[in-house]
């Protein structure tokens, strides 16, 4: 029988998954916050994260 | 009579010795040298220095001027792409005192092509080409290096954390 864990509340799920769900949920924020972190061209991201990308030598700012 | 005429003799003669001058060499200097010099950092200052052929300074004339910046490399960008690759600088400036100096704050990391012709009256077709390496201030690579071991780290602590519940159902059987 498939193990199944708690997912949220009142909701379980098979562990396989609750795993599946959880590690794409991460990898996709994770893309998000490095996209709007080095790559993102919105003004207000942009000159809030100016410095930092300059500092970091490789990532393109402009 | 003859002393004026002489005197006259003395600084037409000297004149011209001066139009004939001609640049047969151009030497290159910065303050300060090129291996301090970072980019968006502190004003470099780029001497010129024009001489003759019995290597004196060349008194009067102009420098053609083009600055290129660096090629695009293929692996990793600068902070700056869009300069990469394109003309800087294109101006002509006049020789004084044999020597063409300006300040110059260089925008990114690389190898520029700096052309130098003379032009103008007394232009002998002299013409350099001068190579100069510009390297990255050393704290951006530290950042680099920081936020790479941040992101890795980050990374194996996610990895651990989602991986632990299956880890320990497998140690349970």
């Amino acid at each position: 029988m498939e193990k199944t864990v708690g997912f949220a509340r009142g909701v379980a799920v098979p562990e396989y998954l609750s795993f599946l769900i959880k590690s794409w949920f991460f990898l996709l924020s994770s893309a998000v916050i490095l996209y709007l972190l080095l790559a993102a061209t919105y003004p207000p991201i942009h000159d809030t994260v100016h410095h930092f990308r300059h500092s970091l030598a490789i990532v393109p700012c402009h | 009579m003859i002393k004026a005429a002489l005197f006259l003799w003395v600084i037409l003669s000297l004149a011209a010795a001066d139009v004939r001058a001609e640049i047969a060499d151009i030497k290159l200097k910065t303050v300060p040298e090129l291996s301090e010099a970072r980019p968006s950092f502190e004003p470099v200052k780029i001497i010129l220095d024009l001489l003759d052929s019995g290597s004196n300074p060349v008194s009067a004339g102009r420098l053609r001027i083009r600055l290129s910046a660096p090629a695009p490399s293929g692996l990793f960008s600068t902070d700056f792409p869009r300069v990469e690759g394109t003309l800087l600088l294109e101006m002509t400036l006049p020789v004084l005192q044999g020597r063409v100096e300006w300040d110059y704050v260089f925008p990114i990391r690389g190898i520029y092509r700096l052309e130098v012709e003379s032009a103008g009256e007394q232009a002998s077709g002299v013409k350099k080409v001068f190579e100069l390496t510009v390297k990255e201030q050393r704290y951006k690579f530290l950042f680099l290096a920081t936020f790479l071991a941040v992101l890795f780290l980050f990374g194996f602590i996610a990895g651990r954390f989602f991986t632990g519940a299956r880890r320990k159902s497998e140690d349970r059987r």
